[in-house]
């Protein structure tokens, strides 16, 4: 590797790479994103080579085969595509590797039974474009995720990496990039929506000699993963905006803080920052611009506090992750009391594609308010789970059924909810509601980190206020008393409430304490975690009255609140259920109809799994 | 810098005009002329921290209306209205103390402000949670727990004012408590007081017992000197200790009683009168100044 000394000698290796792969043969890209990786990518990545090895194809085997970052239809995986014709394998299995290799690369076929075929209509679909979540979707910042194993940066150089920056440092002064990410109206992508351009300006204004660069990939939200698939997939990007953000604001020291739990996004960036080094992207002088940066890796501390801005700075500097007043910003007194610029991994890895094609080329996509793509994480009863990439503006409705492939089972849809635990649920009546930062929040929710769950009709609304309260009371720091305090009072009220010992002054009391709360708590994490309270309450207060009044969970959820029954006239008595139930609470001869004891009946539900002849209802 | 250094800056408080200095924080300014803002996080000595949120106040700033806590509001030049008893204000403090109230309802200064803000006990939920303070639950831990607001001037007290860090928070959420290191007697109290002069609920205990000073419930336990003059034990010897070794005196415990450093082993009493009787002796002090002293 050598040090690459001017902007010329970038871009001559570029180009050489790029002949390269023009030239190059057919290359398996499989994706290792850790969901691919649960479901067993690790043995079919094994698998390939070692048939790979077999046809003598080892030579190139690095050319061959990339072990790429997260391609998001994680619903599929363990996900497998051959470049460069694109064409898409699905759940592929170790023992698929023979037919692979054999059929697709040497001889050019096509399998049909990896193809994927849509649960809807049957089509089959050959290639990655062709697929609908693929097709509907505008991939700009996971645009070549499959295209770049994240551990080579000539992969990345190869795919237009670093040309933001060659051009950023011959051609334009700091004020001009500053102009230009201001003029892209982008907001930071952490979930506040605050304009980016404002937020560089305002931290280089501060007057100070040191300044400090953050960027936050503390992603904690139960169900997110699109920082993960960023800085694990394609670190470069983030690295490059990391960079451009420094020399527009004027910073020699950067940070990223990554989650204690992604030790894949840990190394790779890691790896990322030393080929930087090496190459001469990083570090002092960087290809002879006299501009100088250097960026060091830190792992989070394990709390979802901490993605805080300032409690991550706490945390950074080595002590407890709690948050403090911000009523100085960051951008003023942050990191050991110099102005700190803290932005998100998806703000930062938008930086590269701005500067290159231009604030313009930005604001075609999203709306005039919110422009640019957003990453959404889909997740529940929805059909096609994964991480998916739209314009900011799009309706909630045609990311669901047009990306998502419509509600599991086919079952009508109950609500969805957005922005992790700190969001809202949204009724299946504003489902029309377009995904940008205002509309949501008007709703009661927010965009957030991008979380997005899908819940039909089998959803209880009390138990998912209870569930994601249950969360933010653990993860809460302790130190200010209306999210400590507050939200224990809270959570025990909505714990009465499904165990059916509610009263209806509850309901006044929930709506004081999280009126304190949103109000009084010291951080966005106490402002917010009433929020998914608040809008069950809203949308849902019959589900609330139901439970209060009737003892019921019309959901059938609450367990308190439920009891199994026995159909004498479909029980055949054959003891299936008798043989699995726990606390041994169903009797019955054979051959005649069995019954509950509901006293010793703890609600568990196996029996109503285990019935082959659908005789136990619920209710 | 001296204080008429210092930027004078002008805000207005429910139409009052009044006057602090740059970096001060609002809750001091405000409460200096009269506005009786409530607070038990903070305190005139320790760094600001904002935990409490009993002393938010609405402030009118560029046009904006927002609720902030007072005590780590910084002044800074800008146009700044302040509303420190507004209906919503009062609302969220009874809420707050509410709060308190339930976690820590024998709390003196809590139960003052409960009648002060006409707020009612409301029940108790009982702690869901496993309490995770060491393995040993003692009477005085118990006790603490009934009165300790989690205000943390204590650990501040310790930590950052004085550096010893015999104290801190431990875990989060409703499970934080303050508690010394692995819930073992500190090492590093020096017995200084300053944990249970600055709480504010009282759920700090101290007592001199048998030739040693203890502080509960952090079962510390150090040693205090005898007096040399009158034999009345008066001070922790390791606070002692640590002054000297911070003020560089080389310190020998069993020194003579006429050096010069063992004055602080004297009591404050016997102190005097030592220094009375060197007075006199070399006549710096003259029969008639006996009294005044």
């Amino acid at each position: 590797m050598v040090k690459l000394k001017t902007p010329q000698e970038l871009e001559n290796l570029r180009a050489s790479l790029q002949k390269q792969l023009k030239y190059s043969a057919k290359t398996i890209s499989i994706c290792y994103g850790s969901s691919c990786k649960a479901s067993g990518a690790e043995e079919v990545i094994t698998a390939i080579k070692n048939e790979l090895e077999k046809n003598n194809l080892e030579t190139n085997l690095e050319r061959i085969i990339k072990e790429t970052g997260c391609h998001g239809f994680c619903e599929q995986g363990p996900l497998v595509l051959i470049k460069p014709q694109n064409i898409f394998y699905c759940r592929v299995k170790p023992e698929d590797a023979s037919r692979i290799v054999k059929k697709s690369i040497i001889k050019n076929e096509i399998i049909a039974d990896l193809l994927f075929q849509d649960p809807q209509n049957e089509n089959i679909f050959t290639t990655e474009e062709e697929i609908p979540f693929y097709k509907k979707q505008t991939r700009l910042l996971m645009q070549h995720n499959s295209d770049i194993d994240p551990r080579r940066l000539e992969d990345y150089l190869a795919q237009g990496g670093y040309s933001a920056l060659n051009k950023v440092l011959t051609q334009n002064t700091p004020e001009e990039i500053l102009e230009k990410v201001k003029s892209s109206g982008l907001r930071g992508r952490g979930g506040a929506g605050f304009p980016t351009g404002q937020k560089w300006e305002s931290c280089r204004q501060a007057e100070s000699e040191i300044k400090y660069l953050i960027c936050n990939a503390d992603e904690g939200d139960p169900g997110c993963f699109q920082d993960a698939s960023l800085v694990e997939g394609n670190p470069h990007q983030v690295l490059e905006g990391m960079i451009l953000g420094a020399y527009a604001v004027g910073i020699t020291t950067g940070y990223i803080y990554i989650r204690y739990e992604y030790p894949v996004a840990v190394r790779n960036f890691r790896e990322a920052i030393e080929q930087a080094r090496d190459y001469g992207l990083l570090g002092e002088n960087i290809l002879d611009s006299g501009f100088s940066f250097d960026v060091q890796v830190k792992r989070g501390g394990g709390a979802f506090v901490c993605g805080e801005s300032s409690a991550l700075i706490a945390s950074l500097e080595g002590r407890p992750g709690e948050p403090r007043d911000k009523y100085v910003r960051n951008t003023k007194k942050g990191l050991w009391g110099k102005p700190t610029l803290l932005n998100n991994v998806k703000t930062l890895a938008s930086v590269p594609l701005i500067v290159e094609k231009g604030s313009d080329w930005f604001r075609q996509f999203g709306t005039s308010s919110s422009p640019g793509t957003m990453i959404f994480s889909l997740t529940g009863k929805i059909k096609h789970t994964g991480l998916v990439e739209i314009p900011m503006g799009i309706s909630m409705h045609s990311l669901i059924w047009d990306i998502g492939g419509g509600i599991r089972n086919d079952k009508p849809l109950k609500a969805v909810q957005t922005g992790g635990p700190s969001g809202g649920c949204i009724p299946a009546a504003n489902i029309d509601l377009p995904l940008d930062y205002e509309h949501l929040s008007n709703a009661g929710s927010m965009l957030g980190s991008g979380g997005m769950i899908v819940m039909d009709e089998n959803t209880c609304m009390v138990d998912v206020a209870r569930y994601f309260l249950s969360f933010t009371q653990q993860e809460s720091c302790g130190k200010c008393v209306p999210c400590r305090e507050g939200g224990k009072h809270l959570l025990h009220t909505l714990n009465k409430i499904t165990r059916g010992e509610g009263q209806i002054t509850d309901l006044t009391l929930i709506r004081e304490i999280s009126e304190a709360m949103q109000k009084g708590a010291l951080c966005n994490l106490g402002r917010q975690a009433p929020n998914p309270v608040l809008t069950t309450l809203h949308y849902f207060e019959n589900e609330y009255h139901r439970h209060i009044m009737d003892q019921k969970c019309p959901a059938g959820v609450c367990r308190h609140l439920i009891s199994f029954y026995i159909s004498t006239e479909d029980c055949t008595g054959c003891g299936k259920c008798m043989d699995v139930c726990p606390e041994e609470a169903i009797r019955g001869e054979k051959r005649e109809p069995h019954h509950i004891l509901q006293g010793e009946c703890n609600r568990c539900g196996i029996c109503q799994e285990v019935c082959p002849e659908n005789a136990i209802s619920k209710g | 810098m001296s204080w008429n250094d210092q930027q004078l800056i002008y805000i207005s408080v429910e139409g009052k005009k009044i006057s602090g200095f740059a970096g001060e924080n609002l809750l001091e300014v405000i409460n200096r002329e009269g506005f009786e803002v409530p607070y038990l996080c903070h305190h005139p000595g320790l760094p600001a921290y904002g935990a409490c949120r009993l002393c938010t106040i609405q402030i009118q700033t560029n046009g904006k209306t927002s609720l902030v806590a007072s005590c780590t509001y910084p002044l800074r030049e800008e146009e700044l209205e302040v509303f420190p008893h507004t209906e919503e204000v009062w609302e969220l403090r009874q809420m707050i103390i509410k709060l308190l109230l339930a976690q820590s309802p024998k709390a003196e200064i809590i139960q003052n402000l409960a009648r002060q803000y006409r707020v009612e006990m409301t029940a108790q939920p009982e702690n869901e949670s496993e309490f995770v303070a060491g393995t040993k639950t003692t009477e005085a831990l118990q006790e603490h727990q009934e009165k300790c607001i989690l205000c943390g001037r204590c650990v501040r007290a310790c930590g950052k004012l004085l550096g010893n860090n015999a104290i801190s928070f431990a875990s989060r959420g409703i499970n934080r408590h303050v508690t010394p290191p692995l819930a073992e007697p500190p090492e590093a109290c020096t017995g200084c007081g300053a944990c249970f002069h600055v709480c504010p609920t009282g759920a700090i205990k101290m007592q001199m017992e048998n030739n040693s000073l203890k502080i509960e419930p952090w079962q510390a336990e150090v040693n205090l000197f005898t007096c040399p003059g009158c034999g009345k034990q008066h001070f922790p010897k390791k606070n002692i200790q640590e002054v000297h070794s911070r003020i560089n005196i080389d310190y020998k415990p069993d020194h003579d009683f006429a050096e010069a450093n063992s004055l602080a082993e004297l009591c404050p009493a016997c102190r005097r009168k030592h220094t009375l009787a060197q007075g006199l002796a070399s006549k710096t002090i003259t029969k008639g100044m006996e009294n005044i002293l």
